[in-house]
């Protein structure tokens, strides 16, 4: 039932004209100081859930305080619009917070230097920060170029030279794009397709990359207002090393906005998808993709479509066992299946759970909620083998640094 | 009108669980009069209903304290069910400044801490002990009352200088809390919500609007009827149900979806709602609003007898009950969307 599609082709005009105009106006990042918009670090209520908290599948807990995860907040439950994001320990320590003017999305890691992080503001924003988490300072904010925004995610090449943002050209009718930087510079020097509208989440795969688009239009001078769902077309793409799309597949009720995804070690893609049709209507929301050309969308019970609620917020893959775990935040679940199918899905209640990280080792999954649980998942047995209670209200996601 | 015909038919043909007429095509009503009719028949007589139920409460379990007596406590048992269901219709309807004053965390936040309780109760507890939020508001003054199975409650027991003690400082601040809230509504900010020149836009005030029916919708699915019905993969916990030991849990649940549904359709005849908004824009989503609300409600008045038996004996008419609120849910994140409201469902990150 997929309707997978050829590759693109590229308009070498349009593309040269948008990387003139970004070479032009965009000029370099500007400096905004560093350590006024730290606060102080935040106490958290650390709860050891039974038996399984010292040890699960391998993975001592204990080992996991050395582990460094990054969240975007909205506020604290005592104020909910001071937005911010922190830097936690593998436990739901809160280690460090900053302040910002706005809402931050996703987050990237340099490869070659784990305290140096990307956070990307939410759409339709524009700002861009770099981040030390070594020295707990932000280095520098850059903007989105004249006509664009970002849309909330990022990811750096394997060597960590570029860094590659999805953003909205809405300057020339709402192309989606994948603006690739110089990640020392953080100047943009090339703009590819990302081959569909509204790109959203991306990852490295292969040599090139996998975009998530999730077909929806906006504009900034309308915030939050989706403007073509009656047409939309959304998709996974897959960029070749050179930029260019090489393939790319459609879900099969084009309503159904593929947002998400995450990369498996076995080289598959999963997708989570955010559906834009009918109230009452509750449809599976998982697809999964490979580097052969298959794409299907996962067939669940009516329960777990259920618990989905049209609505999956994030998704990440664990090594040890290979497992795909999703959140549902409308739903108050989290589910943890097996890629080759999400019928057996197990279900780990929780009250608004949002971003999902793996951890080292590869067999424990972190997963932020909103009432600002951090909570630690055992992936093979599906269950919380540890919570640790924070005064923030995390927003949708949550990278291991 | 087709399509009305259409449903009718197909829910004949299908007799599917919780399908039922769509009704009317529902007319359309400017944002004023939608606003108007809203706060004036919804929210202002159910915040002035709460205030004296509350104080109702106080004075039959002031009575119950100075005379222990069967008739004294089935008299404060009644006014606590009246104050329970007058908070079910009003939480819906707290939007607003009154709602950063957080009544349902003070006051109305289940499970009880029975054990808890019973240890304030005792002589010679500190003080912080007893101002802790899990010995007070309305989940332990229902304790006090009714109590349960393992620890009844006999009208005796208000002999207790401690128990009536702790009773009537609850209940203190219980009253005091709900006046505060009903203050604000009162002096000022009603006025304001219903006003043709209001200084807040009409966007704003729908917003505010819309935003709390979402939020009494989502308690109603994790914490009043999911979490206990162990629908998100947990076990049955019936006892962390709001209101089950006076056996008022589905009656609450029902009071708070009546209240839904009249912002959605409106208190009365000649009365607005949001789906009337709506029709400005998209009759048939009008219609489709509408019909959920009244089908959730309806769901819920088919439930015979406690929530918590019919969660342990028969599960597939919660489990219909959960869907019909959950498409509620979804009905009003659209109309949202659809009304280009500022609000966002919370949950939604991006």
């Amino acid at each position: 039932m997929t309707d997978r599609q050829g590759p693109q082709n590229d308009s070498a005009a349009s593309r040269r004209r948008f990387l003139r105009l970004l070479a032009a106006a965009a000029g370099l990042p500007a400096a905004i100081g560093t350590a006024a918009l730290l606060t102080r670090p935040t106490p958290t209520t650390p709860t050891p859930i039974g038996p399984a908290a010292s040890a699960a599948a391998g993975t001592p807990l204990r080992e996991l305080e050395s582990a460094r995860l990054v969240s975007g907040f909205r506020g604290t439950a005592e104020r909910a619009d001071e937005p911010g994001f922190a830097i936690l320990d593998g436990l739901g320590n809160v280690l460090q917070t900053f302040s910002t003017a706005y809402r931050l999305h996703g987050f990237a890691r340099d490869p070659n230097d784990a305290d140096r992080l990307f956070a990307i503001c939410r759409r339709p924003g524009t700002e861009l920060l770099e981040v030390s988490a070594g020295a707990g300072t932000i280095e520098r904010q850059i903007r989105s170029g004249p006509g664009h925004h970002f849309y909330g995610h990022a990811v750096l090449s394997a060597d960590g030279g570029h860094l590659f943002t999805t953003e909205n050209d809405y300057a020339t009718g709402g192309h989606g794009r994948v603006v690739v930087r110089d990640a020392q510079t953080l100047a943009p020097i090339d703009a590819l397709d990302s081959g569909g509208i509204g790109p959203h989440e991306l990852a490295r795969f292969g040599a090139g990359l996998v975009v998530a688009n999730g077909g929806i239009q906006t504009h900034p001078d309308l915030p939050r207002r989706k403007l073509n769902l009656d047409s939309m077309r959304p998709n996974l793409a897959i960029l070749d090393r050179d930029g260019r799309v090489n393939d790319r597949f459609e879900p099969p009720d084009h309503q159904m906005s593929v947002r998400h995804l995450a990369v498996t070690e076995a080289g598959l893609i999963a997708t989570a998808q955010q559906y834009e049709g009918a109230p009452d209507r509750y449809p599976d929301l998982i697809g999964l993709a490979s580097a052969a050309g298959d794409y299907d969308t996962l067939t669940a019970p009516r329960r777990v479509r259920r618990l989905m609620n049209r609505y999956i917020a994030s998704v990440a893959a664990s090594a040890k066992p290979a497992r795909l775990l999703a959140t549902c935040p409308r739903g108050n679940a989290i589910l943890a299946f097996d890629a080759d199918g999400i019928q057996a899905a197990q279900i780990i209640g929780a009250r608004a759970p949002n971003g999902v990280a793996t951890l080292p080792g590869g067999s424990i999954a972190a997963v932020t909620t909103l009432s600002g649980d951090l909570l630690l998942i055992d992936a093979a047995r599906a269950r919380v083998v540890h919570r640790a209670s924070t005064p923030y209200i995390w927003d949708n996601h949550l990278l291991w640094i | 009108m087709m399509r009305n015909v259409w449903m009718a038919a197909f829910c004949a043909a299908t007799l599917i669980s919780g399908c039922s007429d769509p009704g009317p095509p529902v007319t359309a009503a400017p944002p004023g009069a939608v606003l108007h009719s809203i706060g004036t028949n919804t929210a202002a007589p159910r915040i002035a209903r709460t205030l004296e139920a509350a104080q109702s409460l106080h004075s039959k379990t002031s009575a119950l304290c100075e005379s222990p007596g069967v008739e004294q406590l089935e008299s404060s048992r009644t006014a606590w069910r009246e104050l329970y269901l007058s908070w079910s219709h009003q939480q819906a309807v707290m939007f607003g400044p009154g709602r950063e004053q957080g009544l349902r965390r003070h006051l109305f936040s289940w499970p009880t801490h029975a054990m808890i309780i019973n240890a304030v109760l005792e002589p010679g507890v500190a003080e912080d002990v007893a101002l802790n939020r899990h010995v007070r508001g309305l989940p332990a003054v229902e304790f006090m009352l009714f109590g349960d199975q393992k620890m009844p409650v006999e009208a005796g027991m208000f002999e207790h200088a401690g128990r009536c003690a702790h009773l009537d400082d609850i209940m203190s601040e219980v009253v005091k809390r709900i006046g505060a809230h009903a203050d604000v509504w009162t002096n000022g900010f009603g006025d304001g919500f219903v006003a043709k020149n209001s200084p807040d836009s009409e966007v704003s005030r729908l917003s505010m609007l819309l935003a709390e029916a979402l939020n009494t919708v989502d308690d109603i699915l994790w914490q009043r009827l999911g979490g206990p019905a162990g629908l998100y993969g947990g076990i049955v916990q019936t006892e962390d149900l709001d209101a089950w030991r006076s056996g008022e849990t589905l009656a609450g649940l029902e009071a708070s979806l009546v209240t839904i549904n009249d912002i959605v359709s409106g208190a009365g005849p000649e009365q607005p709602g949001i789906a009337n908004l709506l029709a400005n824009r998209n009759s048939d989503a009008a219609s489709d609003l509408v019909r959920s609300t009244r089908d959730a409600v309806a769901i819920a008045r088919e439930i015979e007898g406690p929530l918590a038996g019919a969660i342990l004996d028969r599960p597939g008419t919660v489990k219909d009950l959960y869907a019909a609120v959950q498409d509620v849910q979804n009905y009003l994140i659209v109309t949202s969307e659809q009304l280009e409201l500022a609000v966002e469902f919370e949950k939604d990150g991006d």
